[in-house]
């Protein structure tokens, strides 16, 4: 190429060549700032309201209850689980009360055993509040049952 | 002897050389099939069902899972219970804490399950269907003694390894039914949401589980046996697919 065909090169004012956007990188930051801004947020979000992972696969529902028994009275150490999230096991305290976390939302199917015999209840856990359900009257099992 | 018999002599092999190869040969094939999980009996069934015959030593059309134990406790995944063995060709648990085994093939959803079972003490024993996980979800049919008086046969649910409150009429035994020691013939149908259980060739118990969400239904897995609070003895267990 000849110089006179060469390109020509407009300089600025203080000699140095003009700058030229770099399109391409500045997308490329701008999506690294959003997603580390959408990232905090959801942390903190998370940080607040509970388990990250929970939130997210909706199993951040509290149930809490009392077992009492046909009589009315307190049923202690019954195994209270849901149908859906059998990790979640408690059992029911002296007073009767219980409390299973990390559950999932929605109708339930909550199992209350004593004596080796199981019977269920259909629930619905709340999102975001503790469910209070009960009392939950477990009834004497026949004894041909056991 | 001449010196080319003696050659002779040394370069073959007697009878009991070629015996003791052949023993060889049958000792190293059935240590194959063992590794293959296989006995000569399968071998055996295999073959008389692959030229089209017929033998009351092999399985039918559409049995997924056959078991007369001679194989010792291959083929059981034991859950529960540290009596289970082997006792004059069946497979005996207990008496103690409550057995539990499965079998490890023949998951599925819709079943035939037959089997030849004894109970020789305690409360009775149960077959499980369907069944998911040691801590079970499913089904068990149960020949049960200690259910009332004079005993029932029912199907029971499993949620969360708890065994529910009965959810399906079941069947009171006639008076003076003999529970103990009698090998009995039961047979259990899984079709869909309905199940029928016969004992001995008699109806004894039907069930529907007609559960909506959010309540279980259990559509598939294992079948497994169950013995609580005695001793019991099963042989002949077979699964078989419509």
């Amino acid at each position: 190429m000849s110089y006179v065909n060469s390109p020509k090169v407009q300089y600025t004012p203080d000699g140095r060549p003009p700058e030229r956007k770099n399109w391409r990188r500045l997308v490329l930051r701008g999506g690294i700032v959003i997603i580390f801004v959408v990232a905090l947020a959801v942390n903190l979000y998370a940080f607040q309201a509970g388990n990250l992972l929970n939130r997210l696969s909706g199993t951040d529902g509290v149930v809490q209850g009392v077992v009492v028994n046909a009589q009315g009275q307190p049923l202690a150490g019954a195994t209270v689980s849901l149908a859906s999230a059998p990790e979640s096991q408690a059992s029911s305290l002296p007073d009767g009360r219980f409390q299973l976390s990390n559950v999932p939302t929605g109708s339930q199917y909550l199992i209350v055993a004593s004596e080796g015999v199981g019977q269920g209840y259909v629930i619905t856990v709340q999102n975001d509040s503790a469910t209070q359900v009960g009392p939950i009257v477990y009834e004497a099992m026949p004894e041909v049952w056991r | 002897m001449t010196q080319n018999s003696k050659i002779y002599k040394q370069r073959g092999q007697s009878a009991t050389e070629v015996a003791l190869l052949l023993g060889m040969i049958f000792l190293l094939t059935i240590g194959i099939l063992r590794l293959m999980g296989l006995s000569l009996q399968d071998v055996f069934c295999r073959v008389v069902n692959g030229i089209g015959l017929e033998s009351n030593a092999c399985p039918g059309d559409g049995v997924t899972f056959w078991e007369d134990f001679s194989d010792g406790l291959d083929g059981w995944d034991i859950d529960r219970g540290s009596n289970w063995r082997i006792e004059d060709g069946e497979l005996c648990g207990g008496p103690g804490p409550e057995h539990r085994a499965y079998a490890v093939d023949g998951a599925g959803s819709n079943y035939t399950i037959s089997l030849d079972a004894t109970l020789k003490s305690g409360n009775g024993y149960g077959v499980y269907f369907r069944a998911n996980e040691s801590n079970v979800n499913g089904y068990t049919f149960q020949y049960d003694k200690g259910f009332g008086a004079p005993g029932a046969f029912i199907f029971r649910k499993w949620i969360n390894g708890q065994e529910m409150a009965p959810f399906t009429p079941w069947k009171q035994a006639p008076p003076g039914y003999q529970w103990y020691d009698v090998k009995r013939h039961v047979v259990i149908s899984v079709q869909g949401k309905s199940y029928t259980a016969s004992v001995d060739g008699q109806v004894v118990a039907t069930a529907v589980d007609d559960a909506a969400e959010p309540v279980p239904f259990f559509d598939n897995g294992r079948v497994g046996l169950r013995i609580w609070g005695g001793e019991a003895c099963f042989d002949n267990v077979q699964i078989t697919v419509p």
